[in-house]
Parts: C-alpha cells; structure tokens; sequence
C-alpha cells in the first residue's frame, strides 16, 4: 500500500514538472513562432491548480516557482512593463490558495469519512450479532460475518437471496404471524421479537431479532436492518434449569410426602417393637429408631429451607413471648434429660416474624440440650431491647464454641462438635430463617473470654412499634 | 368406653400402622378410607359416628382439607385431627375446623396425646 503510494506520488510529480515543461515549450512556441505573449501564462494556471488540488498547502511551493518561471519570462523578454503583469501573479496565488484550502478541507473530509466507514466496518464485522439489510421485496443486500456464521452458509451466497428462503428454508414469504420486516415495512417502527430459524442441517436456531428501518431522503422506508441475536444457547439453558428444577420439585415433593410417610411407618412400628423388647435389647433398636427419628428431622429442614428458597417469608407481627414459652416447655420435657431453664418473660413484646420462629427457638434449646453432658442442664434466656429491636438469647454451660468456629457454625453442613448427631443444618436453617425476617443471630461465649463456659446465642428482630 | 376412631390416608401402610398403634393403646378404629371423597361418603353413612377422625391432607380425588370442609358440614360436631406431611397447610387445616395438625412423621407419645386432647 505504501509502495504504490509512493508510485501514485512519483507519478503526480511527473505529471506536474511535464504540465510546466509543456506550458513553457507552449508559451516559447506561441511568443516566438506565433508572437503572441499571452497565451503562455494560461497554461501555467493548469499546473498550479492542480498541484493545490493534489497537494494542498504543499502545492504553494510549486505554484511559487511557477510564478518565479514567469517573472523570468517577462524579465527577459520585456514586451509590456513588468508591472503590468503582478495582476496576473497575485490572480493565479489567489486563486492557488483557495484551491489548496478547498482542496485540504475536501482531504480532511474523506479521512473523517473513511475512519467512521473503518469504524463501522470494524464493528459491523467483528460483532457477535448477526446483521442483515433486507430490501422491500425481501432480498437480502447485505450480511455480517456473524450472521453468515451463524446460519452456515458463506456471506457471498446469501447476498441477493431471499430472507424466507434463506433463514426459514421457504420457497415464498413466511407465513408467519409476526414478520418484523412486514410490519416494520408498514409502520416504520423498530420492532423486536424471537424467531425460530434452522440452519443448513434443519437445526433450531433460536434467534432474536430487532428490525429498525431504513429511510430514504423522503423519510420512506426502502429497507429493514436486522440485528440477530443468536440465543439458542440461553434456551438451551433455559430449559436445563426448568427441568433441573422440574426434578428438584419432585424430589423435593417425593421427600416431602413418600418418605415422609415411610419413615412414619418405620418409627411407628420401632417404637410398637420398642414396648415389647428387654432392656438390654432397647439400646439396638433406639439406635435405629434415633436414625429414622433424624431422617424425618432432617427431612423436615430441608423442606423449610427449600421453601425460604423458593420464597421470601411474609413477615407478619408476632408475640414472641408465646413462642418462646411454648418451646421451653417443650424442651422442659425433652426425653431422658433433666433441664432447668430460667427465663422472665414480659407478655405482648411483638416482633415482625413468623410461625417458623418457633423453629429457630427449638434449634436452639435442642443444642443447648445435646451439647451438654452434665447430668442437669442449665438454661438461661434473657430478652433485652436495644436500638428498636429484641434481643433474645439463650445460654448454656456446654462445652462451647471457640471463636474460629462461631461464624463457621451457621455455615451450611458445619457442626462444631463432630461427636454429637445431626445433620448440620440445623444452625443454618435458624440462620436462613432469622434473615428472612430481616433479624440476625450469632453466638457469644456465655463467659466473656471463656468459651469453655458455655455458648449464648442470640437472635435478634425488629420490634413492632406500639 | 372406647373411642371410636375412623383414619382417613391413602397409604395403606399408614392405615395399618395407625390401627396397630391405637388398638395397642385401646382405641377401636372402625374404619379407614383411602381418599376424601371415599371418607366423607363412609362418614354420612355411619349410623353412630366415630368420637374421631384422623385425616390426611394428599389424596386422590378428594384431598384432606375440602374432606374436612364437607364432614363438617354435614356435622358440625365431627372431631378431626390432621395427621400429614404436607406442613404447608397446617394454618388451613385448622382454620377449616379441625381440632390439631400433626406433622409427618410423628411419635407415637404425641400422636396419643393429641389424640386423647381431641376426644
């Protein structure tokens, strides 16, 4: 490219020092042989033009030297008063300059014009949409790489074909319900819509597609630009994830009522075998029975976390004061275990929670229980109000949670002690729920700076505002 | 005198296991049926009705809580307790006149506690 620049300019040169050769012979010619002066002045004006009009301000130089050729001219052949001839000098540098001015701002058009065709270019090839231009009657003038790529068939032969026959395999114009280039056509409105394509092997492409028109100098619509967005992908995954999900509720469904069910028969009947076993034996078979007990348990949370996945909990006003009585005595009772609780309730302290806080109270007294091996359990739940909201927390003297384990512990499938039995979802599930109700819970050491003297966990909601 | 019990689930194991556990306790089940509508037709038929019903909620053809609407219904001094997996409706269960939800699975202690506290 550079080289044949250099040829185009060698050649210009040539071409402009003949120009003068030629004017000079000429004007030699005419004031000699035909003893007319001038003409020769005439022919110097076409050099001098074009040399501006080529080179712009660069010309000057030579239209410089033309004028200097016929200042030398006249000097040595004096048939008029060299005064009279300035006119003509100061006409032809005139005359020079405003062709080199037009001529640079033409120049600088072009280059302007040029870098937004490349830009264009650069985009409208290396775009990831397809792009096509559709005339009225439907054939297609132009096509990108991408679109051509994406149908399979090379951009030289779909240019002048038909869009039907090219994107939908059709001998005449689709049928179809929403062409965008028909109604883009009549309202000469951009319009976007998802169309079904194949390509050459007839597989689905699915393609969505926004029509914009293009207008003529009268404002009327003679052709439609399409871009294509290919999103068969994001189909395909579309629905991966609807039938991943579709499995997730049966499974979700299957674990929620089938084995529900079952394991109800198996604890049923364990515990009818339970009545009738000798002591001794009881041990084996509370093993198994602790096991299905779990599973219902375990069951149980991840249909509740299941659910908090799904949808986010209506928070609704509730007394938590009657929540946490309820699952104190309950945990009052727990089989097998001798467990004092201490706590001062206040009647009507309202929060914005729901039926699930219940979950979370029994989660905690529950653990409190487990992970406390001395032979009475101690329980303390203290409520405090701080900044609009409850504090409630509940306290242990069990063997404690180490601080590297206090955030680790409401992490899905972490479990502090390994040696107690459980699922490990428990604390998450609690977690889950308290979020939802836009409330927070965390543990602290019952003694401050002393794990080992207990765990305090506290769950905290927004009071309702009397 | 002995309750009379009538157990409403579409599992036939869970008919069974029912009828174990309770007549182990000493409550007479009188009958079962295995969907809602079967239920509520064996209830209007009953010419002595039973002291309670334990009714599921997922059934065929008639679920739990429509059965409990149309039994109540046609006796407004029915008993019915739920017994089902299906927590999600415990709030509408109760609200539709049964005397208390119990989830699946449940031991045998607070299946006979609730169902002493509904005779």
């Amino acid at each position: 490219m550079a080289e044949l620049l250099r040829d185009r300019e060698r050649t210009k040169i040539l071409i402009i020092i003949s120009m003068i050769v030629i004017s000079l012979t000429l004007s030699y010619y005419f004031h000699f042989f035909l003893e007319k002066e001038f003409i020769y002045t005439h022919f110097l004006y076409i050099p001098a033009i074009i040399s501006c009009f080529w080179w712009g301000r660069k010309g000057i130089y030579i239209v410089t030297l033309i004028i200097f050729l016929e200042f030398l001219i006249d000097l040595y052949i004096p048939l008029e008063p060299l005064s009279e001839h300035v006119p003509e000098y100061v006409v032809i540098f005139s005359l020079s300059i405003l062709v080199a001015f037009l001529s640079e701002r033409r120049r600088k058009m072009e280059e302007k014009l040029k870098e937004e065709r490349d830009f264009f270019e650069t985009v409208y090839s290396n775009m990831d949409e397809g792009l096509l231009v559709i005339d009225k009657d439907y054939r297609i003038m132009d096509a990108n790489k991408s679109l051509s790529k994406s149908i399979g068939v090379e951009r030289k032969d779909i240019l002048g074909k038909f869009c039907y026959e090219v994107t939908h395999n059709l001998k005449e114009p689709c049928d179809l319900a929403l062409c965008l280039k028909k109604e883009t056509f009549k309202t000469g409105k951009p319009m976007t819509t998802i169309h079904t394509h194949y390509d050459t092997e007839g597989n689905e492409i699915f393609v969505e597609i926004n029509a914009s028109p293009i207008r003529d100098e009268k404002g009327n619509v003679f052709q439609v630009v399409e871009i294509w967005r290919d999103i068969t992908e994001r189909k395909k995954s579309e629905k991966e994830i609807l039938e991943a999900k579709n499995t997730a509720e049966f499974l979700n469904d299957l674990m929620g009522h089938d084995i529900r069910n079952l394991v109800q028969v198996v604890i049923g009947y364990l515990e009818i075998l339970e009545e009738s076993l000798l002591e001794d034996q009881k041990k084996y078979l509370k093993n198994a029975l602790n096991s299905a007990k779990n599973i219902g348990k375990l069951i149980g949370n991840v249909k509740k976390l299941q659910g908090l996945k799904l949808r986010k909990v209506e928070r609704e006003i509730v007394d938590f004061d009657d929540i946490l009585r309820d699952t104190i005595s309950e945990a009052l009772e727990y089989p097998n275990r001798s467990v004092e609780i201490n706590y001062s309730l206040k009647e009507g302290q309202k929060v914005y929670a729901g039926p699930l806080l219940k979950d979370v109270f029994s989660n905690l007294f529950e653990n409190a229980i487990k992970f406390d091996s001395s032979e009475k359990v101690l329980i303390d739940v203290e409520v405090t109000e701080e900044d609009g909201f409850y504090r409630i927390s509940i306290a242990d003297r069990g063997k404690g949670i180490p601080d590297d384990a206090k955030l680790r512990i409401f992490k899905r499938f972490e479990r502090h002690d390994k040696g107690v039995k459980g699922s490990g979802l428990g604390l998450y599930l609690a977690r889950r729920i308290v979020e939802n109700f836009g409330g927070k819970i965390w543990v602290e050491d019952r003694v401050k700076g002393d794990f080992r003297g207990g765990s305090k966990f506290v769950v905290e909601l927004e009071k309702v505002k009397p | 005198m002995m309750a009379r019990i009538f157990l409403v689930d579409d599992k036939p194991e869970i008919i069974a296991l029912f009828k174990d556990l309770l007549g182990l306790r000493g409550y007479q089940v009188i009958d079962s049926a295995c969907d809602g509508e079967e239920a509520v037709l064996k209830y209007k038929k009953f010419s002595k009705k039973p002291d309670l019903v334990i009714m599921d909620h997922r059934m065929p053809s008639k679920d739990g809580l429509e059965a409990t609407r149309e039994i109540l219904e046609f006796d407004p001094l029915a008993k019915i307790m739920f017994v089902s997996a299906d927590e999600s409706i415990k709030s509408k269960a109760l609200e539709s006149g049964s005397l208390a939800f119990k989830t699946k699975p449940i031991e045998m202690r607070p299946l006979l506690e609730n169902v002493e506290k509904c005779l």
